[in-house]
């Protein structure tokens, strides 16, 4: 069996206004195979059977559909394996005896709450302003009734694999949330169950980013190369294209 | 939200300000450079195409403006942007990010502020210049000082990498670009800062090394 083992130099802060330091840990041999999050679950119970603090991050279905995990592993957030979340990073990536360096996501919309956690609901309060579609949920029309040309629901898909997970604001100099709004707005502006809210969707949710404190884009194109669904920054012109159809022809 | 809103009052308003403004200006960069290709004609036809710029009068008075207008608000509007972008992320990682953009996008409050100061040079020399000399003898008395057109080279290397990123931002921030031709947009942004800013560099160039250029 394969092994690596690493040494941890992972960020510790017990809460939003204490200091913050790095922690340095050795894991000692653990199975390649192994995912980063197995290897800090490790990690979490040498400390607690230490009777010390164990390293909080957040984490739920582990297989990279959530978007609840994400760290910024030596520079990167979800790590330098593309196209992945953290969850799915393997320690075969890494190479034996390296020290790795993790880092929770820093942006002033995301505020440390501890260790590696930090508070995305920033990007909860912006699908609240209209990243949903208003149906009348009594007779279910049947699903062929509606046409959506086959081009049209492939991008529309495609920005619908966004999980929410925040990558893309950790990965941009200027800590814009455009990838991500890009994505929800294309996704529903796409299909025409979206339609009918689209000029009020985009204008509210890119009022509620900016209030959420989200920084500027500017065109790096940074943060398509960090997200894990590998979400196209085309998303974010059609928002703004969005934004201009919405203000030229404001009805509503 | 009007428009007067989006524009003011959203992020992606205030890009679209910087882009709009950033497109009159390098319509403006075209023109210029086609006025200074024609040094190459000798100094008589540029002095001759100088005169004939300047009899258009009121004209190019209001095309000034409008060129003064474009630049301020691509100025303060990007000076707006980066304030805000900096307050964006209070606090930097430790380490340095393994994912790099093109040289070009991350250093664009840079090279744009060379650019301006560069800007006031310039137009000191051949804006607001009091001489009686014309314009040809005033290009080769400014730039055979090799300081000063080290100088005006730097300034164009900095406008060739601002405007390659530029020109393509512009149309992802207008919500022009499309998987269909953005591949191409990027490159004609590339191949046309190169091209502007190697057509500009050969001036200064020529000014210091030949003897009868422009003389
Ligand atoms: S766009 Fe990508 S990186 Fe950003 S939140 Fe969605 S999945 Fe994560
Ligand atoms: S834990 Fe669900 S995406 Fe990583």
């Amino acid at each position: 069996m394969k092994t690596v083992s690493l040494k941890l130099r992972i960020w510790r802060q017990a809460g939003p206004s204490s200091p913050g330091a790095f922690q340095d840990f050795d894991t000692g041999p653990l199975a390649a195979a192994m995912s980063f999050l197995e290897m800090l679950d490790g990690v979490n119970e040498r400390l607690i059977l230490a009777g010390q603090e164990p390293i909080a991050f957040d984490h739920d279905c582990r297989e990279g559909i959530c978007g609840t995990c994400g760290a910024v592993v030596d520079g990167q957030a979800h790590g330098r394996q593309a196209g992945t979340t953290l969850c799915q990073l393997s320690l075969r990536h890494f190479a034996a005896g390296s020290t790795v360096v993790v880092e929770p996501f820093r942006a002033r919309a995301f505020p440390l709450i501890k260790d590696l956690v930090v508070d995305r609901s920033a990007f909860d309060a912006i699908i609240a302003e209209g990243g949903y579609v208003s149906v009348s949920s009594s007779a279910a029309p049947e699903a062929n009734t509606l046409p959506v040309p086959p081009d049209r629901a492939e991008e529309a898909l495609d920005a619908a694999q966004c999980i929410g997970c925040g990558a893309c604001v950790a990965a941009c100099p200027n800590a814009s949330a455009m990838l991500f709004v890009g994505a929800k707005v294309s996704h529903l502006a796409l299909l025409p169950q979206g339609d009918p809210e689209r000029r009020r969707r985009v204008v509210a949710m890119v009022r509620q980013m900016d209030a959420q404190g989200f920084g500027p884009c500017g065109n790096e194109g940074l943060c398509e190369r960090a997200c894990p669904k590998g979400i196209s920054i085309r998303h974010i012109a059609r928002m703004n294209r969005e934004l201009w159809r919405a203000a030229f022809l404001a009805r509503d | 939200m009007t428009l007067l809103q989006i524009l003011l009052g959203s992020s992606i308003g205030r890009k679209a300000v910087v882009a709009a403004s950033g497109a009159v200006l390098a319509l403006f960069l075209a023109l210029h450079l086609a006025g200074s290709l024609v040094t190459f004609l000798g100094a008589a036809t540029f002095n001759a195409y100088h005169a004939g710029l300047h009899s258009l009068g009121p004209l190019l008075a209001l095309l000034e403006l409008a060129l003064a207008g474009a630049l301020v608000a691509h100025a303060v509007f990007a000076a707006w942007l980066w304030v805000d972008s900096l307050a964006a992320r209070p606090c930097r990682y430790a380490v340095p990010a393994a994912l790099r953009g093109r040289l070009s996008s991350g250093t664009m409050p840079f090279t744009g502020l060379l650019i301006l100061v560069f800007l006031v040079v310039h137009l000191a020399d051949f804006r607001f210049a009091a001489s009686p000399s014309p314009l040809a003898a005033q290009v080769v008395a400014a730039l055979q000082v090799p300081p000063r057109a080290a100088f005006y080279l730097l300034a164009v290397a900095a406008l060739t990498v601002h405007v390659s990123h530029g020109f393509w931002s512009l149309f992802q921030t207008l919500g022009l670009s499309h998987p269909g031709y953005s591949a191409l947009i990027r490159q004609a942004s590339l191949a046309g800062a190169l091209g502007t800013g190697g057509l500009f560099m050969l001036i200064p160039i020529l000014i210091l090394a030949s003897r009868s250029f422009l003389r």
